[in-house]
């Protein structure tokens, strides 16, 4: 035994000679083995987009199956899971607001922190939709951050970029009332009035008609519901010359917008902090 | 000798032939290196057409005509045969525009229009305010974004006559593509913008002397650029590891779309270019000239417009990669870009077997048209049977579920197995990641088929004026981006050809004073006097 234990002694001190690195290392986890610290834990630290995960995780395993259909874009499994829950008798409310949300809040996370992309986001906001319809089925009303309706103005037909907006809307809490392309000022207006909504957000690609927008924002300011304008065929200057609305480059500018408008502030104030 | 005329008008440029009639030869040719109209694209076009009277922009396009006209200094002049998209031909003719401008039901319906017919059709000059005891031939046009341009693709390209399944492509700023299998066709026009055609990119230029057309990748990167004469010969070369430039060669001023293709290439091989990010935040090609990461996220969008719509087209046919046979590249992009860096930017498909680079196809139409007049009816005849599955991509499902793969791409940096990934959910194929060994068949030197004894370069000399009071300060004049603006005194000289439009209107917002407005621009009326 003992001669053992000289053999290893001897080993040791050739290693300090041979590869003072590698017997550096060694001692240390020794010490830290000592001092009761799980070495295994340490090589798996937790990277932002795990974090981002954990964070939003509901606690509730049946909930967080839900977020998790909504996080992988499975329209499928996440009215399959909600389905299930509503007839479990589990409140619509709390579905909406502790489930399906934490799905599509994560994707929004990792979006941020671009560890997630747009195709992803409008994949879960799919999913989301699903489960919140049921929902909505039983409740009427989902509790929400403010409610905007959402266009790509008449002549135009280039809805993309709208449905990308209204996603990312939607996985921040509004509820959105997408009409859809080629809407006229009239059934805009309509559909403002139906919805009683804080926030319109009107977008298009063609320089042709981008009029239209200006025609909205000017009907809608008796209404006193702006009108967040983006688009390829937009830009700040041409917002800046009429009232009643205020510009956004992306996606997550209209988000900035709403926030503010359902927060109460007016449309000059925004337009003052974002423009 | 009896002569002829035949003219594309392109979006960005417009090119016209003097032809014997005689022989059939091609005796001249003259080149409006710029579409005169302000703005950038076709939608620019006619909203400048809208708002400032369709009567001013035909009247500039048929000046830039008619001085093209002079230049070839045609002699017993018979007839001129145009060709373009329906939207310039309809300018040109002087007709309604106000139903190509707008893509839903709802607009056209309160405007309560009725489109005109669009068929090819014969006007005397007069007419439209072309000389006088002249014929002018209008080919058809189809619908917004389909028309006479498309149809030359596909006839002089060789694409109808071969029974394989093909594609074809006009690389321009409207891309108009076709897809081939068995009988059926399939169309579409994506809004690729002006990219393509070098502009949009903060550098861009067309293909004018001192433009970088091309790179050579060996050590650094080698510039190639365009000289006086339109030929490629080295320029700056590009050290990429300092961030620096050896100004040798011909200098550069700027870089055409043929040039963003094969830099965006050169930076996607070596890993310089990682969208939306470039390695420094940016590549200098010289002095003043940078490719910024702006551009590569420009350069991505008509990247994207042109794959996803190639794509969508298979999808709509049911054939997979795979059965492409043939890919036909027509305009002057798709003429001078190297094929296999095209391919590799995702602009070319993945696997045709054959890729052909065809020229100018709407010209020869054109030319066809001069020399024989009676061909309209077989045009008329045809373009609805050939046109009758068009995709409108902007209200396709399936070009969005791709397009939206494209902007993640380029715009954010979304990895290829992703996008693959999303579009096989979709239950969309793949783009597939290995290339295919194509034969290329160049079929011409340059993207106008014949020249005949003399190619001239002509710029534009319309410019809008204005008398304004002010102090002076020349914010306006700095403020342009396109050096369209000057100033003498109190007059104002905008020069229309040059000047972004109403999409900009950069000079009117810079105005301390809020004189300026381009409202108050009158069209000065060209001296032709002056081309003789």
């Amino acid at each position: 035994m003992i001669r053992h234990i000289d053999v290893a002694v001897q080993k040791i001190f050739e290693m300090k000679e041979k590869e003072p690195v590698k017997f550096k290392r060694l001692i240390d986890e020794g010490i830290m083995l000592g001092l009761g610290v799980d070495l295994d834990d340490r090589s798996k630290e937790m990277t932002p987009a795990n974090h981002i995960k954990k964070h939003n995780r509901p606690k509730d395993p049946e909930y967080a199956a839900v977020a998790e259909a909504v996080i992988e874009g499975d329209r499928a499994e996440t009215v399959k899971l909600t389905t299930a829950l509503l007839g479990e008798g589990k409140d619509p409310t709390d579905l909406v607001l502790n489930a399906l949300m934490p799905g599509i809040q994560t994707v929004c996370e990792l979006y941020d922190i671009g560890e997630s992309y747009v195709p992803e986001i409008l994949l879960a906001n799919e999913a989301l939709i699903g489960g919140v319809e049921l929902c909505q089925e039983r409740i009427g009303e989902v509790p929400s951050q403010g409610r905007v309706v959402s266009l790509v103005i008449e002549g135009d037909v280039h809805d993309i970029g709208k449905n990308i907006v209204a996603a990312i809307l939607r996985a921040n809490g509004f509820e959105v009332v997408d009409l859809g392309s080629d809407i006229t000022v009239e059934t805009a207006v309509r559909a403002v009035k139906a919805a009683n909504a804080d926030l319109v957000t009107g977008t298009t690609l063609m320089s042709t008609t981008k009029g239209g927008l200006k025609a909205l924002a000017e009907v809608l300011d008796t209404e006193d519901v702006p009108v967040a304008c983006g688009g390829a065929a937009i830009d700040r200057r041409f917002v800046e010359t009429f009232g009643n609305s205020v510009y956004g480059k992306t996606p997550l500018d209209a988000v900035k917008i709403a926030r503010k408008v359902c927060e109460g502030k007016n449309w000059k104030d925004v337009r003052k902090e974002l423009h | 000798m009896d002569q002829a005329i035949n003219i594309d008008i392109g979006t960005s440029g417009i090119r016209a032939q003097l032809l014997n009639l005689t022989d059939s030869s091609v005796l001249r040719t003259a080149i409006l290196s710029r579409n005169p109209l302000p703005g950038a694209n076709v939608f620019d076009h006619m909203d400048f057409a809208i708002n400032y009277g369709q009567g001013i922009a035909h009247e500039i396009l048929v000046s830039a005509v008619n001085s093209l006209i002079n230049n070839l200094k045609p002699e017993n002049l018979k007839r001129v045969a145009i060709c373009g998209n329906p939207i310039q031909l309809s300018i040109f003719e002087g007709i309604e525009i106000r139903d190509l401008a707008f893509a839903g039901k709802n607009a056209l319906e309160k405007l309560h229009l009725k489109p005109p017919e669009r068929d090819g059709h014969i006007v005397p000059g007069s007419e439209i305010g072309l000389c006088k005891d002249i014929d002018v031939i209008i080919p058809p046009s189809v619908r917004h974004e389909i028309g006479a341009d498309a149809l030359a693709m596909m006839i002089k390209s060789g694409f109808l006559d071969t029974p394989e399944t093909c594609m074809v492509t006009d690389y321009g700023t409207n891309a108009e593509m076709a897809l081939k299998v068995g009988d059926r066709i399939y169309t579409g026009s994506a809004a690729a913008g002006p990219v393509i055609e070098g502009q949009q990119i903060s550098k861009g230029m067309l293909a004018t002397p001192g433009a970088i057309a091309d790179l050579r990748l060996s050590g650094g990167w080698q510039a190639l650029v365009l000289d006086g004469e339109l030929r490629l010969v080295e320029g700056p070369r590009i050290n990429l590891r300092n961030g620096t430039f050896k100004t040798t060669g011909y200098p550069a001023k700027g870089i055409t779309g043929t040039g963003v293709i094969s830099l965006m290439y050169a930076g996607l091989v070596t890993g310089i270019i990682k969208p939306p990010r470039i390695e420094g935040s940016k590549i200098l090609l010289g002095k003043e000239i940078a490719f910024t990461e702006e551009d590569v996220i420009e350069a991505g969008k008509a990247f994207g417009a042109l794959r996803a719509g190639h794509l969508t087209l298979m999808h709509e046919a049911g054939i997979e990669y795979e059965d492409l046979e043939t890919m036909y590249m027509c305009g002057a992009s798709g003429t001078y870009v190297d094929p296999l860096k095209a391919r590799f930017t995702g602009i070319v498909p993945a696997t045709p077997k054959k890729i052909v680079q065809c020229g100018n196809t709407s010209l020869e139409l054109a030319k066809d048209l001069a020399f024989d007049p009676d061909y309209l009816s077989y045009l008329n005849e045809i373009k609805t049977s050939i046109l009758a599955n068009h995709i409108m991509f902007a209200s396709s499902p399936i070009f969005a579920a791709i397009y939206v793969q494209e902007i993640a791409l380029w715009n954010e940096g979304m990895p290829l197995e992703k996008y693959n990934a999303n579009l096989e959910r979709s239950g969309i194929q793949p783009i597939p990641q290995k290339l295919q060994e194509s034969i290329i068949e160049r079929r011409c030197e340059r993207d106008i088929l014949e020249p005949g004894e003399s190619l001239e370069i002509m710029e534009c000399r319309w410019n809008f004026f204005a008398t304004i009071q002010c102090s002076g300060c020349d914010a306006c004049v700095k403020g342009c981006p396109e050096e369209a603006l000057s100033r003498e005194y109190e007059s104002f000289k905008i020069n229309t050809e040059k000047c972004l439009g109403t999409a900009c209107r950069r000079c009117e917002e810079r105005c301390p004073e809020e004189k300026f407005s381009i409202s108050n621009f009158k069209l000065e009326r060209p001296e032709y006097a002056e081309m003789e």
